[in-house]
């Protein structure tokens, strides 16, 4: 019986550097992965081709994130988006979360976490299509939220 | 861009966040997979490199934000000299100071400057130039021009680059040596001469500062 295909994650972001890095570590824990440096190109790519899911920057040159994330919502199916923001502010997260993200996830981040949230987004992602409920996940020492575990 | 401090403040405390996820991204990628290929590890090595110079030219730009009283002090002309390439050094450029015009006729008369604003402006200055055409060698020179010190500051531009410069250097002027000089009662502007050798040509920043009013006496 074949593998079952890892999942594809859109890397969506204008800075070439953080790209490089991201792409990088999430090849080497064996995802696919597609680079968009616009909004306009990552709803083509993601029209194209739905991504399991999007990491989305909120400062993109032509558009907010904001925008996409809206977009990537009436997909079908729609993917799983996290939004990586430089802005910490509490209503900038509150209206991402609003907008559809799964996460929130304020620059500069540890890697490491931001790997274990993409795990725990895509797992909760299976476990959803499965018919289970899954709470929100929490995950220590990452500025992130989940829409569950909004107060609002 | 903007002159309020507070967004300002708020555009560099961002880019701050995106240039130490970047340096983060990139160290711990490094840590994690020591045994990558080297072609990748020069590239996040470069990242690194990149994005802490990056850090070190805006923390500058936070220094700047932060008020402070102006001190103008008299500096001669070698010192004021000495205060900019000093600047320029800091932000990795490799400086000859004009030998022709290093001791000009100025050297024993006195500038007025407030050494922080003016050396925080070329910071800055330099940081953007290596920045976006990755320059790293100029000439500093001086002339005493009636009771102004004219400074000038120059470097080899290639020709497929003379037109973007002409397009940045405005706002890269702006953001930096020109309200500098301004607030010493002085001007600042660029220009580019674009017949150095065919290929290439010289740009320069000029730096039109006032001399300290010496008295017929020699009296300050």
């Amino acid at each position: 019986m074949a593998e079952p295909e890892m999942p594809k994650v859109l890397v969506v972001d204008d800075e070439p550097n953080i790209v490089l890095s991201l792409e990088f570590l999430l090849r080497q824990e064996g995802y696919r992965v597609e680079v968009a440096r616009d909004g306009d190109e990552a709803l083509r790519r993601a029209r194209a081709e739905p991504p399991d899911l999007v990491l989305l920057d909120v400062m993109l040159p032509d558009c907010s994130g904001f925008d996409v994330c809206r977009h990537l919502r009436d997909l079908q199916p729609a993917p799983r988006v996290i939004l990586l923001t430089a802005r910490g502010r509490s209503v900038e997260r509150l209206r991402g979360l609003e907008l559809g993200a799964d996460r929130y996830v304020t620059k500069p981040f540890s890697t490491r976490d931001l790997m274990a949230v993409i795990r725990e987004t895509l797992q909760s992602d299976r476990l959803e299509q499965d018919g289970l409920e899954q709470d929100g996940l929490e995950q220590d020492g990452l500025e992130q939220d989940s829409p569950k575990s909004d107060p609002s | 861009m903007s002159r309020d401090p507070l967004t300002e403040l708020e555009q560099t405390t961002r880019a701050m966040r995106g240039a130490l996820a970047s340096l983060r991204a990139a160290a711990e990628a490094l840590e994690l997979f020591p045994a990558m290929e080297p072609g990748q590890r020069a590239r996040l090595h470069g990242v690194v490199n990149e994005e802490a110079e990056r850090l070190g030219g805006m923390v500058g730009q936070l220094e700047e934000l932060v008020p402070h009283d102006a001190e103008t002090t008299p500096v001669a002309v070698d010192e004021l000299l000495a205060l900019l390439r000093r600047a320029v050094v800091e932000r990795g450029f490799d400086v000859e100071l004009e030998p022709e015009r290093s001791d000009p006729p100025g050297a024993r008369r006195r500038v007025p400057v407030d050494r922080r604003r003016l050396g925080e402006a070329a910071r800055r200055f330099a940081a953007s130039l290596r920045r976006d055409f990755a320059v790293v060698r100029c000439d500093l020179g001086a002339d005493a021009v009636d009771d102004h010190l004219l400074l000038d500051w120059s470097w080899r531009v290639e020709l497929a680059d003379q037109d973007r410069l002409q397009d940045w250097q405005g706002e890269a002027l702006g953001a930096s040596l020109r309200p500098a000089a301004r607030d010493h009662d002085g001007e600042a502007w660029f220009d580019l001469d674009r017949e150095d050798d065919g290929a290439a040509g010289r740009a320069r920043v000029r730096l039109l500062l006032p001399l300290e009013h010496v008295r017929a006496d020699g009296a300050t």
